[in-house]
């Protein structure tokens, strides 16, 4: 028992590092706060060590979370990143093309927007200018299928340096007619989205309250059938807002 | 429906990769393979397109595939077979672009205005009579006891 906390124990302060390095490199932290936070986890980690000697299963498994946290929040980072490039991708075109309209070269427009604009899209930027710069492939950078199209398409444009000013303009052009229509889709599908949600939340009210008045065990049929009747319509209104096909 | 209408979206690849001087063939091979897409009307609309470029790569008659096809998206492909024998089509593409444009913007507002009367059929028939069940179930069944 002891030899088996005296290893968790260890392998808590390796996961403490791992994490503390994971995510410096995923740039979650700086590198002069990572000193400071890598000394108070490793200090809390032993605390933790000593406090849950008793209770090694839990411990085991807190280690274990914390082992992958660094992954999971990367992941959830990442996105956000991205969904603030995509929204911003309209707003950056113009940007460069009022730059390169007077006189700037492509590369000066992107290294000018790069200083001015916000963090998590430098991030993504800086990456696409290191793949550019090494012939990486610019698709693998992003999950995000905008992004990868997007991406490149600014690669074949720097890689072609004629008529650039007219081809972000015609990119421009075709990102603003798929935003009008994502947008106008999913006006259509919103207020669909929302009263399913609504209806839910008071279907599942009116459960606990027929838990707590009646009790649900007693009429278990009744309310099994009534969950799937009431299951089957949602999944009916759903299909009726996703699914769809075009006359034209 | 959170995509383009397939044929719009086609239009705008075409018009972009005529302003970026790509050559028309290579424009439509690139929609056609182009396996971002997930939508199965897009995925659908995509294989056709493969296999009208694969009947005039063989020489073979289209009249036959595009017949299947709504007037719209005929006038589309008549438009695109133009360009590919080599006659300029810039003008009719930016004119088709726009026409798509209005049509689908109506179509979605069409859409929008008929979904929400829609819904409310699995409303009245599934979901509001499982409330009633719900709420009024357990009162009649305890009615029902005391009676007998």
């Amino acid at each position: 028992m002891y030899a088996c906390w005296m290893i968790f124990s260890l392998f808590g302060l390796v996961v403490v590092d791992r994490t503390i390095t994971s995510s410096m490199s995923m740039k979650l932290i700086l590198p002069d706060q990572a000193h400071v936070f890598r000394i108070f986890f490793l200090l809390l980690q032993i605390v933790i060590n000593i406090l849950m000697r008793n209770h090694i299963l839990m411990l085991v498994m807190g280690q274990f979370f914390c082992f992958f946290l660094p992954d999971l929040i990367a992941v959830i980072v990442q996105r956000q990143r991205e969904s603030l490039f995509q929204e911003n991708l309209i707003s950056m075109l113009d940007s460069w093309i009022i730059t390169m309209r007077s006189g700037k070269s492509l590369r000066q427009a992107q290294l000018f927007y790069l200083e001015k604009t916000k963090k998590p899209i430098q991030y993504i930027l800086k990456e696409y200018n290191i793949a550019i710069q090494y012939q990486q492939n610019v698709v693998n950078l992003s999950q995000n299928r905008q992004i990868q199209i997007f991406f490149r398409e600014l690669e074949q444009i720097e890689k072609q340096s004629h008529k650039s000013v007219e081809r972000l303009k015609a990119l421009r052009r075709k990102l603003m007619m798929e935003k009008f229509f994502r947008q106008k889709s999913r006006q259509a599908t919103l207020q669909v989205k929302s009263q399913s949600l609504i209806i839910s939340f008071m279907y599942v009210g009116l459960l606990l309250y027929v838990h707590f008045t009646f009790g649900l065990l007693r009429y278990q049929l009744l309310v099994m059938f009534s969950f799937v009747l009431f299951v089957f319509g949602l999944v009916c209104v759903q299909r009726m807002g996703r699914y769809y096909k075009w006359k034209i | 429906m959170e995509n383009i209408a397939p044929p719009l979206e086609l239009i705008i690849e075409v018009r972009f990769g005529l302003e970026k001087g790509q050559a028309l063939k290579k424009t439509l091979q690139n929609y056609a393979e182009d396996c971002f897409s997930t939508d199965k009307e897009s995925l659908g609309w995509r294989q056709f397109v493969q296999k009208w470029l694969r009947y005039l790569e063989l020489g073979q008659s289209t009249i036959e595939i595009k017949n299947k096809l709504n007037p719209v998206r005929q006038q589309i492909i008549d438009v695109l077979e133009m360009g590919l024998r080599g006659e300029s089509i810039y003008p009719q593409v930016c004119a088709l672009e726009d026409e798509l444009f209005e049509a689908t913007k109506l179509e979605i507002e069409e859409h929008t205005s008929v979904l929400a009367i829609k819904s409310l059929i699995p409303l009245l028939m599934f979901q509001f009579p499982a409330f009633l069940m719900l709420l009024l179930g357990p009162f009649v069944a305890q009615f029902l006891d005391l009676n007998s």
